[in-house]
């Protein structure tokens, strides 16, 4: 079973069976997105994990994410950690057992551009079939909804992406062979992934550079998906 | 066709990866602004592993996603027979640029996109946006890079020993001249009504920065947890766009530029989506026809 059900996960970051992991992942096209925000990996992961659902059951088999109500987790293959929540609760499905707060344990990575740059994406006015299949006298190619565009997007090279986790190697070897891009403009071929390296070894608890619920803290996500208001709280941020 | 009857056919959706690799036997204009009245490459700037920065040719996966999304669009009419001024702006706009905005709303109408993404195939395919949705597709496509030496680090494994693959991307850049005609001095001259003033000229010489014929460009096409539908749909506009043998890519097309031959080294296009996607048409035309207008109202 690929989804986690509600109110069952506890603090597993301890047990043996999980081991440390080193990801690291390698683009080959410039990222476009907001590079002030971190590249979550339990993100990432729970993307293939959605993919790897839909590969089985199709998109048909899921409900829709509902604002109020705590969307879907799926099984990342990771230790699970918890903690007493730090904000209002708004669906207790959104808890793990005894009533805390969860997330997996996978650190965030803080891209660090190698070069800034640009890419553009156009959207051509369809002229001549509107001449053929439309009675339209004229159409304004710079206003309205159905105007010409260019449109510029800031973009980056930057070095891999490196995730620390605890959690199974091959569950997460397996999911991430579904990593096709990260970031924004996919579908346009930017963020392509090139590799995936999943290595066992490395600190433990190296995971724990990631977003934590703190009282103190700045409301952030805490586990995919990370702008779900189920999943928001005070937290202190990764290092 | 009922949601019910949806679901049925989204039994299980696959990723499909389709790479490809393109060759120039014309030159291929994809342009990006003009110097005086020459024609820029387009270029990507790209970083190499050893830090340093370069800029490469490119043809955008942008411009591949028109490609397949024009031939689909085409495809429709035709085997709809939707009358010549039998359609509204916003409905061929859909169809051939993937629709706009056009109303406000927070509430995305998930029945009625399931209901229209089914039904036309292209719009689950390659997303759209109507009323105050945007929908994604189910297709990504790369950009198709050149197989150069700034490119090796990059190059899939199929394509490590490609002859190209150590030679600089300078080597397949290049510049062709295009001439304006001018009619002074011509025999239509005396067409002109008498007593009218020529212009002193209206000769021009116009240049296009381009990528020689022999270039070879990469890139891949992705299905992400594609219907059935839009599967064939896919399959059906690679089948148009490579109808003669070849595939046009980059601007220019009218004037000779930008063919290709296209290879598909895992295997290619299925040659019977084609006829299930023009099936599925002809099947459903009425209901697609509703669609579009209600997308477009």
């Amino acid at each position: 079973m690929t989804l986690v059900q509600p109110g069952t996960i506890r603090d597993t970051v301890s047990d043996g069976g999980w081991a440390p992991l080193q990801i690291t992942v390698t683009l080959d096209e410039p990222l476009v997105g907001d590079l002030s925000r971190p590249i979550t990996g339990d993100g990432a992961l729970a993307w293939c994990a959605y993919l790897e659902h839909t590969h089985a059951h199709g998109t048909a088999h899921l409900p829709p994410m509902r604002p109020a109500r705590s969307a879907l987790d799926f099984d990342l293959g990771l230790a699970t950690w918890t903690r007493d929540p730090t904000g209002p609760v708004i669906d207790d499905d959104a808890l793990g057992a005894d009533g805390k707060a969860w997330g997996f344990a996978c650190s965030h990575h803080h891209p660090v551009p190698a070069a800034l740059t640009a890419v553009a994406v156009r959207r051509k006015p369809a002229d001549g079939p509107m001449v053929r299949y439309t009675r339209e006298r004229r159409h304004h190619l710079g206003a309205g909804p159905h105007k010409a565009r260019d449109t510029i997007h800031p973009a980056a090279w930057i070095g891999d992406i490196t995730w620390h986790a605890v959690g199974d190697p091959d569950r997460v070897s397996s999911l991430l062979t579904r990593l096709t891009h990260i970031g924004r403009l996919g579908r346009h071929g930017y963020g392509r992934v090139a590799r995936v390296l999943v290595v066992r070894g490395g600190e433990r608890d190296a995971w724990r550079d990631r977003t934590l619920p703190a009282a103190a803290g700045t409301v952030d996500g805490i586990r995919a998906p990370y702008h779900h208001q189920t999943r928001q709280m005070p937290c202190r941020p990764a290092s | 066709m009922t949601t019910t009857e949806l679901a049925q056919t989204c039994v299980t959706l696959p990723q499909q990866t389709i790479p490809w690799t393109l060759t120039a036997v014309a030159p291929i204009h994809h342009g990006s602004g003009t110097a005086g009245n020459t024609a820029l490459l387009r270029t990507q700037e790209i970083v190499l592993p050893d830090g340093t920065q370069t800029a490469v040719p490119f043809v955008s996966g942008n411009s591949i996603r028109h490609a397949i999304r024009d031939a689909l669009a085409w495809r429709l009419v035709r085997t709809l027979g939707v009358a010549e001024g039998g359609l509204t702006k916003g409905a061929v706009d859909l169809l051939w640029s993937g629709g706009a905005l056009t109303k406000t709303g927070s509430q995305v109408e998930l029945d009625q996109a399931r209901r229209w993404t089914e039904l036309v195939p292209a719009l689950g395919l390659l997303g759209y946006s109507a009323q105050s949705d945007i929908v994604t597709g189910a297709l990504r496509a790369d950009n198709l890079n050149l197989i150069c030496v700034e490119n090796r680090w990059r190059l899939p494994a199929y394509l490590a020993e490609h002859p190209h693959a150590g030679l600089p991307a300078g080597r397949f850049r290049g510049e062709v001249f295009g001439t304006r005609h001018d009619v002074a001095g011509t025999g239509v001259d005396i067409l002109v009504a008498s007593g009218m003033v020529q212009p002193t000229s209206t000769q021009m010489i116009y240049e296009h920065q381009v990528l020689l014929p022999g270039a070879a460009l990469w890139g891949g096409l992705y299905l992400d947890a594609a219907t059935p539908t839009a599967q064939d749909a896919l399959h059906a506009a690679l089948t148009d766009i490579t109808a003669a043998g070849t595939v046009q890519v980059g601007a220019k097309r009218s004037a000779g530029f930008g063919t290709c031959l296209a290879t598909f080294p895992a295997g290619g296009i299925d040659p019977a989506a084609a006829a299930r996607h023009t099936a599925h048409l002809q099947a459903h035309g009425d209901a697609i026809l509703a669609a579009i207008g209600e997308a477009t109202a």
